[in-house]
């Protein structure tokens, strides 16, 4: 039963997204519970293959049979779960069943009429982002790229007003990445003659290197970069997701910049590897100033922002700083932090936007000023936000200190200051932006219990996003005290072994 | 040196944590909250006691919770300095409480439950820092008590408590963030341990260079310790409610700032590296002795009773950070049990700080002129407070200021002992002149002086518990000087 | 030169995927857009191609008689990619025309200068 797990990853939202379309013709409402037991099935064998892979290794699995013999050497598509993606699966099929329960109500007042296939939509996007993070082949990666970016496009151009002019421009944007993307897989291809991930990474070594790869290389990168929204590519992203109906923005802001990082993990750790970015020292100074770049960019563009929904849009591309920066210190802390804050970042984003979409519901906007006396109308509401925002700052023991602790040991152990100091800004920066919501929402408005004062009255998101929201949001802090047994079965495990200390 | 295994830490740590929950559903009944926080001190402080006789004979009881990052846990482990200032702040707990009930209900304040609420979160993450294994356990509760206590700072919901609040973030986090974090991981990533250690964890022949730059990162990332010019916030946050900045802003907050210091200096610097390399304590001497003397003579010119406090508080952590910086046994015991002094002593004087408003609604020291015979009671209290912070006898203060002197004679640095004694001259000079004023100056608002009056029992009491413990100290500081010998043997036999 | 000459292949996929990419950054209307990115692809598509094609190659079908000589056939691995790409560029480019005709209706342009001043209003 086992060996069939990991296919059932990707097939669980893929045969929910072909059902519920047609489910939705014939009765509207029924797409939404079978896309959500499509993605209980693959919440639950991303779980239980979490468990698989730490105590047995990698499970390989080929579709179709095709390359699972000798003989028919590198034919097929292999699906790989290994120590490096285990994790990212779990993460995105669990934020993408919690989401999907924290959608409905969204939809049925977002999208009055328009529902039918939104959940289908949906559904295709999981199945995209786990194809990503699943496949063992490269060319196959492309594939579920565009599948994740059509159906993301089409759930952005389901908002209102700017939201088709956002849309567009993610796609030219999005296009030009996958397309740089194939380029990148073709220069491989030529010399390599395999997509395999596992037949060209034992393939490469002996190729030592060549022009033909470093270009590869280079482009498989500046396509992973242009989907992730990593500066300067990163001018689609806040438009993009601000217009979106807040149903699609709160499952794509944390899953799809994500998978695309993991993207550029697995070409940099496994297709390629450590040894041969340290090679070629030139481009990891530039990636690591970039970096740093993104993260101050990112962090200054928040501050300066009055609207919640672009203030957390500039706070992912900052993050996605974290990430490219820590991979690229190609040291051991900050491949662990950069693993390690994949998934961590895909669950605080995932809170964070679940708590501001939670507010659009009940207020129907999210500009800072409208914000007074918000403390008191939401509690709950409010507290899992303030719960999300100190993950981000970095407060222990919640998961986003421990990416930032690996990530500081990383950059001091390279000697690279610039980064140190820009992940200290960008916490300062979301401490700032913390404050100020807390009191605009909370000392700005006479206190309802002292005499005189009219009272505020309690209006709750109600329960259908309010569970999903407090579980995202206990869950950073479970993520967080669960470090240590995850980097030493998991990701310790996931990083090349010269590596090692 | 023998290490007990017990969850009873833990439970110490988590009593306030659960009285805090208990009481917010409590939040109705306001008798049944503050039974519900009495319960839980009560509790809390048996439980320190009952640790006390195993810490005495020098053995340390720790518990480790869980790994948060491999080689470090969040682990827990009491000994004698950490002990004693838990039972300090532990003990303070309840006669602030009391006088917070005194001082809140008839005034109708709001939000009461939020604010015991966040006082017994506060209480916790203070007893946690007191009883932390390694640094990165203080570091968390270091962050807890900054994030606890801003609801506090800001109780009042007006523009100037925003203002202070804004200020108490912006220095407590900016810094631990910005300077104490990235120190603490630079010595893990240089030592792959954060326990605290007696001698210290740095290898031999770590560069000089390095560790002066950490030494500075973290005597200023923990900046609730007040040294200059990283002092402001305290000013600031005196826009709190008078047993706020009693029991957090004279006891908890610092406090737990200098303890992160002492900690830090001896567990993660080692004593020894101390006196082996005398640039390092040089820093710590001149930045406290600075503080000291710069905080007194600013001390002098506030007429605000609370900021006069708080600039006096800010000069006397320096005295403990400095008594460790000497690196001499004295030195280490005195500043130990200055923790304790000085929390008993400008207890009270905060206190009175809250009780005058009460009285007459003055806050500056030029509005009780002539006042003073109108509340006697709460004056003698401040007058004992006084005494206690200035150091003389009959009170604990005395004994403490004892020890440091003597620390800075046997460390051979006399420049120390004259910063000491010079600074109680000048501890003298800004506590005196208020209560002669307050019972000999002429009345300056005769409005005021109609309207005054001894405030309630319920104010009253505890400034007398607290006060009388001032005189206690003295006579009983055999017992409390057990705690400090036994941690400062420790480290030094010199 | 004899070495442009030789791999002319690729100077054309250059030069098509630079006229594309021109056309997608630097094109202020919707449609030229669209169509730039269309052109990349293909040029993406005849790299493929060109990358899997042989000299004097057959057809990759088995006829059934042995092991085919492998010099002979062209490599069917890119082709198959390619048809692949090419349902997906169809795909991004109806995706593309259906938005931009969304906008038109909404701003009754594709000039993106217009489009932006209208959105500020």
């Amino acid at each position: 039963m086992t060996e069939q797990l990991p296919i059932v990853i990707i097939l669980g939202p893929l045969l929910a997204a072909t059902v519920a379309a047609f489910a939705a013709w014939i009765h509207p409402k029924a797409s939404h519970p079978l896309v959500v037991t499509g993605l209980v099935a693959s919440f639950a064998a991303a779980l239980k293959l979490v468990f698989v892979v730490a105590e047995k290794g990698a499970q390989k699995y080929w579709l179709g049979g095709w390359g699972a013999k000798p003989e028919h050497g590198v034919v097929g598509i292999q699906i790989t779960v290994d120590h490096l993606n285990t994790l990212l699966l779990a993460a995105v099929s669990g934020i993408a069943l919690l989401t999907a329960l924290y959608a409905k109500r969204l939809v049925n007042t977002e999208l009055p009429g328009r529902q039918r296939y939104f959940y289908a939509l949906f559904a295709l996007l999981i199945t995209g982002l786990l194809g990503i993070g699943i496949t063992g082949d490269i060319f196959n990666l492309y594939v579920f790229m565009e599948i994740a970016a059509l159906s993301s496009y089409a759930l952005i151009a389901y908002g209102k007003g700017r939201a088709y002019m956002a849309a567009f421009n993610y796609l030219i944007m999005g296009t030009m990445g996958a397309c740089l993307y194939l380029l990148g897989v073709g220069f491989v291809f030529i010399k390599t003659g395999t997509l395999n991930i596992d037949n060209i990474s034992a393939a490469l070594p002996a190729l030592g290197q060549g022009q033909a790869l470093f270009v590869g290389f280079v482009l498989i990168l500046l396509g992973a970069w242009a989907k992730m929204a990593f500066f300067p590519f990163h001018g689609w992203l806040p438009n993009a997701y601000t217009h979106a109906p807040t149903a699609s923005a709160v499952v794509l802001a944390p899953l799809a910049t994500k998978v695309a990082v993991y993207t550029m993990l697995r070409v940099m750790v496994t297709v390629y590897s450590i040894d041969y970015i340290l090679h070629s020292p030139g481009i990891q100074s530039v990636v690591l100033g970039l970096s740093s770049i993104a993260i101050v960019v990112g962090s200054f563009f928040s501050l300066t922002q009055t609207n919640l929904k672009m203030i957390a849009c500039y706070v992912v591309l900052s993050e996605i700083g974290y990430m490219v920066g820590g991979a690229w210190l190609a040291n051991e802390p900050g491949l662990t932090g950069a693993v390690y804050h994949v998934v961590a970042d895909a669950a605080m984003t995932s809170a964070l936007f679940m708590a501001v979409g939670c507010i659009v519901y009940r207020l129907g906007q999210a500009q800072l000023d409208d914000l007074r006396g918000v403390f008191f109308k939401m509690p709950v509401t409010m507290a899992a936000f303030v719960v999300t925002m100190a993950a981000l700052i970095g407060v222990p023991p919640t998961c986003g200190f421990f990416s930032k602790w690996y990530l500081i040991q990383g950059a001091a152990q390279s000697g690279v200051w610039h980064f140190v100091a820009a992940l200290l800004l960008s916490s300062l920066v979301k401490a700032i932006i913390l404050f100020r919501i807390v009191e605009i929402g909370y000392n700005r408005v006479p206190h309802p219990s002292v005499d005189g004062n009219p009272a505020i009255p309690r209006n709750e998101a109600p329960l259908s996003m309010l569970i999903p929201t407090v579980a995202m949001a206990l869950g950073l802090i479970a993520l967080g005290l669960a470090t240590s047994p995850l980097v030493n079965t998991i990701i310790a495990k996931a990083l090349p072994a010269t590596l090692a200390p | 040196m023998e290490t007990v295994s017990s969850t009873l830490p833990v439970w110490i740590v988590a009593t306030s944590s659960i009285a805090a929950l208990l009481l917010a559903l409590l939040g109705r009944w306001p008798n049944l909250r503050e039974a519900c926080i009495f319960g839980a001190a009560v509790i809390k402080l048996g439980l320190l006691l009952s640790l006390a006789p195993t810490v005495l004979d020098g053995k340390r009881v720790g518990f480790e919770v869980i790994e948060l990052i491999p080689n470090v846990s969040l682990a827990f482990r009491v000994d004698a300095l950490g002990l004693m200032f838990a039972l300090v702040s532990v003990s303070l707990w309840i006669p602030t409480t009391i006088f917070s009930m005194g001082f809140l209900r008839p005034l109708k304040r709001h939000a009461q439950t939020r604010f015991y609420f966040f006082f017994a979160i506060a209480i916790s993450s203070a007893v946690g820092v007191a009883f932390s294994a390694n640094l990165l356990t203080l570091f968390i509760f270091y962050e807890i008590l900054s994030l606890s206590t801003y609801p506090l700072v800001t109780h009042h919901q007006d523009d100037d408590a925003i203002k202070g609040g804004r200020k108490y973030l912006t220095y407590l986090l900016g810094t631990s963030v910005a300077l104490a974090l990235p120190a603490m991981i630079i010595v893990y990533q240089q030592t792959g341990s954060l326990d605290f250690t007696n001698g210290g964890v740095f290898a031999e022949g770590t560069s000089s260079t390095m560790l002066t730059v950490l030494l500075v990162m973290f005597l200023f990332g923990f900046a609730k310790a007040g040294l200059m010019p990283l002092h402001a916030w305290l000013p600031g946050a005196m826009v709190a409610p008078a047993p706020v900045s009693a029991l957090l802003h004279a006891v908890a907050v610092v406090k737990v700032g200098v303890f992160s210091i002492i900690r830090v200096l001896t567990g993660v610097f080692g004593v020894e590296r101390l006196v082996d390399m005398p640039s390092l304590s040089t820093i710590v001497c001149v930045l406290a002795a600075f503080t000291l003397i710069v905080a007194s003579l600013i001390a002098l010119t506030q007429d605000n009773i609370k900021s006069r406090l708080a600039y006096s508080t800010i000069g006397q952590l320096s005295y403990i950070i400095l008594g460790v910086g000497l690196a001499t046994k004295a030195g280490i015991a005195g500043a130990a049990l200055h923790i304790p002094m000085h929390a008993f002593g400008k207890i009270p004087l905060f206190l009175c700080a809250g009780a005058i408003y009460q009285a007459c609604g003055a806050k500056c020291i030029s509005e009780i002129h002539g006042l003073g015979h109108k509340f006697p009671l709460t004056m003698t209290a401040f007058f004992i407070g006084s005494l206690c912070v200035i150091g003389l006898p009959p009170t604990g203060g005395f004994i403490s200021k004892w020890y440091l002197l003597t620390g800075s004679l046997s460390s051979g640095q006399q420049w120390a002992f004259a910063v000491f004694l010079s600074s109680s001259l000048l501890n003298a000079a800004y506590f005196l002149p208020v209560i002669y004023k307050a019972f000999f100056a002429k009345p300056s608002d005769p409005a005021r002086l109609a309207k005054a009056k001894e405030p309630p029992p319920m104010t009253v009491v505890p400034l007398f518990i607290t006060s009388a413990g001032c005189l206690l100290l003295f006579f009983f500081s055999s017992e409390l000087f057990r705690f400090a010998d036994t941690f400062a043997e420790l480290f030094v036999s010199r | 030169m004899e070495n442009l000459i030789a791999n002319f292949n690729y100077v054309i996929v250059v030069i098509l995927m630079m006229i594309g990419l021109w056309a997608m950054l630097a094109q202020k209307n919707l449609i030229k857009k669209c169509i730039g990115m269309a052109i990349f692809q293909t040029g993406i598509i005849l790299f493929f191609i060109s990358i899997g094609a042989k000299r004097l190659a057959k057809v990759p079908i088995l006829s059934g008689d042995g092991v085919p000589v492998v010099d002979k056939i062209a490599n069917p691995l890119t082709q198959i990619l390619m048809l692949t790409a090419i349902v997906v560029g169809v795909a991004t480019l109806g995706m593309g025309l259906a938005l931009a005709q969304k906008i038109f209706r909404q701003h009754a342009s594709f000039d993106e200068d217009d489009i932006l001043k209208n959105q500020r209003k």
